[in-house]
C-alpha cells in the first residue's frame, strides 16, 4: 500500500520539541517507582552481542534472565511468587543453542531471541540472511531480530524494503519477528515513519529503532515517530498491534521510566506489556536492581552485593 | 515596543504605564502578565485588574516592594471596577495605556474619548489563536501542540481555546488525533506538576452555554469526562472539549468561550483559510502547520494577525516583539523607529488647545469619496515593494526640483515647510524604505522573521498651528499606506504640494 507511506510529513523541530518536554516530566517516586522498575525488568531483553561472546558467559546470562532482582528484594517487596524474568535473552546465532540448553536446564521458559540477517550492518546477500534466518530458528530460537538494509531505505526503494522483510517474515516461520530499522542511520524522521510502515505492512510483530551498535541509538524523537506510525498502522487496521523496541543507550533506571511513560502517553496502556514493548539493554538490569536495593533497605548496595549478569 | 519608546522617542523619563486589565479568562498553571515587559525597559507600571482576576495579578505585586525583587513602587497593583481605567488614561502622568482582553466597546469608548495628546495607546492585547492546519503538515505534531495549547493557554492569549481550520483532505486524522489526545488530558489540581488542566478562572462564565449552543446546531461535541476526584467537587473544572460541525456565524466562532474549547472548521485550501481567518473577531495570533514552505510561507504573509507562528505553537521572542491584537499595532512603533517623534510633548501654547477633533460630521461629502479612493489604491500600493515606493518618492523629489515656478527656499509661506524641506525628507526616506525590509531575529526555539506591513488608510489630521503632522505624512506613504489629510486651513500647503 504504497499510498500509505506518500504523504508522510514529520516536522523535525516539532517532534524535538515535545521530546524534550519529555524529559522534563517529574519520574514517579516511593512505591510507585518500585512498580514501574519491576514492570520494566519485566519487558528487558537482555542482550549479549560481542565478539567475545562464548557459552561460559551466555550462561551466566541466562541464569540472570531467569533471577533478575535477589530474592531477598523480592520478598521485601511481596513480588516473589508472581514469577519476575526478563523478557527475553538475545545473543547471537552462534550462541542460540548454548542459551536454549541453559534455559532448558534452568527449567525456564524464557524465550531466546537471536539477531539475524546480517546483524548490524545488513550489508549482505539477501541469500544469506534467509539462511541465516532459517538456522537460527531450527537451533531454537523463538523470537528472530532482523535487520533492514538501509540503503533500500536511503535510495526509497520501498517496494524493495517490502519485499525483502516479506521473505524475512515468511522465514521465521512460527517465531516472532523484530524489525530493526537501524533509525541512526536512515537520515530523516520522515524516513524513519516510512520504514516502520513498510516494516509493519510486511508483517513484522515489532519494530526496532537500533542495532545498539550505530552512533545514535535510541532516542526521544525517533521513539516517538516510530510509536505514531504504529498508532496510525493500528487506525487504519483496525485490529493489528505492533509492538515497540527502543534498544541502545538505554542505561539507567530514570530513562527506562521515562520510555515507559512515553509509551503510555503515545500508545497506551496496552502496550505497556512484554508482547508489545521491550527495552534492549544490558546494563540497564543493573542499575534498576541497584534502585530497588535503594527502596528497599534505604542505601546503596556496594559491588559485590548484587549478581553479576 | 512601547516599553521601549520610553527610551527612544520620546524626550524626558519613561513615564508611567497602566493596564487596565479585564477578566483575563482562563488561567492555566502559571501566569505571565505581559505588564511585566514593559518594566526591564525602564518603565514603571500600574496594573488595574478586576477584582475576579485579582489574586494571582496582586501576588505579582508583591514582587515589587521594600526588600524584594524590583524597588518599591516599580509594579503597581491596583484593583477595581473597570470605571477606573477612564481615570487612568486621563491621568496627566500616565504616558502609555494598554489593554488585556478588552472587548470592542469598552476600547471604543476609551480610544475615540480621550485628547490627542496623553498616554500612547498601546494595541488592545489578547485574543484568541488561530491555527490552520494545511494538508502537507505534520498532523501528530500539530494535534500534540493544539492539545498542549488547549489546556495551557500561551501566556500572552491566556483566553482559553483556539480555532483550528483544516484542510478538508486531513479534516478525519487530525480529528482522529485531537480525540485522542483531549481525552489523555489530565484535569486536576493546578498545584500538582503533572495536572496539564486547571480550573476556570474566578469569576469568568463557564462555557457551558456557548457549548450548549452549538449542540443545538447540531454541531458534534466530543467532551472526555471528567475523572471522579477533584479538589472542591469539580465545581469549577471543565473538560476539554472538541466541537466540530459549525460554521462562522455560531457562536463558539464569535465569541471567545473561556475555556478548555476547541473549535474545528474544514477549510478547501489556503486561500480559503486566510479569507475564514481575516473574519472571525478578536484573534490575536495565528499558526500555520504546513511542511510545504512556500505555502506556508505564503499563508502567514496573507494572514492579517500580527504574531503567526509556524509549525510551532507559543514560541515567545523574548525581546517583546509580538504584535499581539490585528495590524494595528502600531504606526507611532513604527515611526518611531525611524526616528519621528508624533508624540513629544506637546508645545507651550498661550491659548489653551481647542477640543479634539472630533469625527461627528462623518456625513461630511468630500470626506467618503476620498475614503473610498484611498482605500481602493491601498492594496495596490502597500503590495509594492520598498525598492519601488522609493523609486516614487524619488520621482516626487525629482519633480518637486522641477517646480512650477517654485518659489524660492527662502518662501516658507504659513506652514514652516518649503519645497527644499520636502524634497530632502522625501529622499530620506526613500533611502529608508529601501532596506527597511524587516529583521530576522533569533528566539528560543526558532527564528523570527519580523516585517512591516502597512496599515493600509491613515487618516492624518491636526489642529495646532504647527504642521506637526507633515512629518507623520512622508513615513506613512513610504511605508505603504494611503493617506486621507484632514488639515485645518492654512496647514494644506505643503500636503497639497506632495500631492501634486
Amino acid at each position: 500500500e504504497l499510498g500509505w507511506i506518500s504523504r508522510v510529513y514529520v516536522n523535525r523541530p516539532a517532534v524535538v520539541r515535545h521530546a524534550e518536554q519529555i524529559k522534563k516530566w517529574k519520574t514517579v517516586k516511593g512505591n510507585w517507582q518500585a512498580a514501574w522498575l519491576l514492570k520494566a525488568v519485566t519487558c528487558i531483553d537482555l542482550t549479549t552481542l560481542s565478539g567475545d561472546d562464548t557459552p561460559s558467559n551466555v550462561q551466566r546470562l541466562c541464569f540472570k534472565a531467569k533471577h533478575p532482582i535477589r530474592e531477598d528484594l523480592l520478598k521485601a517487596l511481596d513480588m516473589h511468587d508472581k514469577g519476575i524474568t526478563v523478557g527475553a535473552v538475545c545473543v547471537y546465532p552462534a550462541r542460540v543453542s548454548d542459551a536454549v540448553n541453559t534455559l532448558k536446564a534452568a527449567g525456564c521458559d524464557i524465550p531466546v531471541a537471536s539477531v539475524a540477517a546480517g546483524f548490524p550492518s545488513g550489508q549482505t546477500p539477501l541469500e544469506t540472511k534467509l539462511a541465516e534466518i532459517k538456522l537460527a530458528v531450527e537451533y531454537g530460537a523463538r523470537e528472530i531480530d532482523i535487520v533492514i538494509s538501509r540503503s533500500l531505505v536511503l535510495t526509497g526503494q520501498w517496494e524493495g524494503l517490502y519485499e525483502e522483510i516479506r521473505q524475512c517474515r515468511a522465514a521465521c516461520g512460527e517465531a516472532h519477528m523484530k524489525t530493526i530499522l537501524a533509525t541512526g542511520e536512515l537520515g530523516s524522521l520522515a524516513n524513519v515513519y516510512k520504514a516502520s510502515m513498510i516494516a509493519m505492512m510486511a508483517g513484522s510483530d515489532f519494530i526496532k529503532t537500533s542495532t545498539g551498535k550505530e552512533v545514535e541509538n535510541a532516542t526521544f524523537p525517533v521513539g516517538i515517530v516510530m510509536m505514531r506510525a504504529i498508532k496510525e498502522y493500528y487506525w487504519q487496521t483496525g485490529y493489528k498491534v505492533v509492538g515497540f523496541k527502543p534498544a541502545g543507550g538505554i542505561r539507567t533506571a530514570k530513562e527506562a521510566i521515562t520510555w515507559l511513560m512515553l509509551v503510555k502517553e503515545e500508545l497506551g496502556v496496552e502496550w505497556l506489556t512484554p508482547e508489545l514493548f521491550r527495552l534492549g539493554a544490558s546494563s540497564l538490569l543493573g542499575d534498576i536492581e541497584q534502585q530497588i536495593f535503594c527502596h528497599v533497605t534505604g542505601s546503596y548496595p556496594r559491588q559485590h552485593e548484587l549478581a553479576m549478569a | 515596543p512601547w516599553g521601549q519608546g520610553g527610551v527612544q522617542g520620546t524626550k524626558g523619563d519613561p513615564g508611567v504605564e497602566s493596564v487596565p486589565g479585564f477578566p483575563v479568562g482562563f488561567l492555566g498553571v502559571p501566569v505571565r502578565v505581559p505588564a511585566i515587559f514593559g518594566v526591564p525597559t525602564g518603565n514603571t507600571a500600574l496594573v488595574l485588574a478586576p477584582p475576579d482576576a485579582a489574586p494571582p495579578l496582586l501576588l505579582l505585586g508583591e514582587l515589587s516592594g521594600e526588600g524584594a525583587a524590583l524597588p518599591p513602587g516599580v509594579l503597581n497593583v491596583l484593583t477595581g471596577p473597570p470605571g477606573l481605567s477612564q481615570a487612568l488614561r486621563a491621568h496627566p502622568e500616565v504616558t502609555s495605556v494598554t489593554f488585556l482582553g478588552a472587548s470592542q466597546d469598552e476600547l471604543q469608548a476609551l480610544v475615540w474619548g480621550s485628547p490627542c495628546r496623553g498616554p500612547r495607546l498601546g494595541s488592545p492585547q489578547g485574543g484568541r489563536v488561530v491555527v490552520i492546519v494545511l494538508d502537507s503538515a505534520d498532523l501528530d505534531s500539530a494535534a500534540a501542540a493544539i492539545a498542549e495549547t488547549t489546556a495551557a493557554p500561551p501566556a500572552l492569549f491566556p483566553w482559553g481555546g483556539c480555532m483550528v481550520l483544516v484542510q478538508d483532505a486531513v479534516v478525519a486524522p487530525l480529528e482522529r488525533r485531537l480525540r485522542a489526545r483531549l481525552g489523555g488530558l489530565r484535569v486536576g489540581n493546578p498545584l500538582d506538576p503533572k495536572t496539564e488542566v486547571g480550573p476556570l478562572s474566578p469569576g469568568a462564565p463557564p462555557p457551558e452555554g456557548v457549548v450548549q449552543e452549538a449542540r443545538e446546531e447540531g454541531a458534534q461535541v466530543f467532551q472526555p469526562p471528567l475523572p471522579p476526584l477533584l479538589p472542591g467537587g469539580g465545581n469549577n473544572f471543565y473538560p476539554p472539549t472538541l466541537i466540530s460541525g459549525v460554521a462562522p456565524t455560531s457562536r463558539c466562532l464569535r465569541e471567545p468561550a473561556l475555556g478548555p474549547v476547541l473549535v474545528l472548521l474544514p477549510v478547501r485550501g489556503p486561500s480559503e483559510a486566510v479569507a475564514v481567518a481575516s473574519a472571525l473577531p478578536q484573534t490575536a495570533a495565528a499558526a500555520v502547520w504546513a511542511q510545504d514552505i512556500t505555502v506556508a510561507l505564503d499563508t502567514a504573509d496573507r494572514l492579517p494577525q500580527g504574531l503567526v507562528w509556524l509549525n510551532a505553537l507559543d514560541l515567545l521572542d523574548p525581546s517583546g516583539g509580538y504584535a499581539g491584537g490585528a495590524a494595528d499595532s502600531g504606526l507611532d512603533e513604527v515611526l518611531r523607529e525611524f526616528g519621528c517623534p508624533p508624540w513629544e510633548q506637546p508645545p507651550k501654547v498661550d491659548k489653551p488647545l481647542s477640543l479634539p477633533v472630533t469625527m461627528d460630521d462623518s456625513s461630511d461629502p468630500d470626506l467618503a469619496p476620498a475614503v473610498a479612493a484611498a482605500r481602493g489604491a491601498a492594496l495596490g500600493w502597500g503590495r509594492l515593494p520598498g525598492a519601488m515606493r522609493a523609486r516614487v518618492l524619488r520621482g516626487a523629489a525629482a519633480a518637486l526640483e522641477g517646480g512650477h515656478g517654485s518659489p524660492k527656499d527662502g518662501d516658507s509661506g504659513d506652514s514652516g515647510y518649503t519645497d527644499g524641506h520636502l524634497r530632502r525628507a522625501l529622499l530620506r526616506w526613500a533611502a529608508h524604505v529601501e532596506c527597511a525590509g524587516g529583521a530576522v531575529q533569533e528566539v528560543p526555539g526558532g527564528r523570527a522573521l519580523v516585517t512591516r506591513r502597512p496599515l493600509g488608510v491613515v487618516g492624518v489630521a491636526w489642529d495646532w498651528p504647527r504642521p506637526l503632522a507633515v512629518e507623520l505624512l512622508l513615513p506613512t506613504l513610504a511605508l505603504g499606506n494611503c493617506v486621507v489629510v484632514l488639515a485645518p486651513p492654512g496647514g494644506v500647503g505643503p500636503a497639497q504640494r506632495l500631492r501634486k
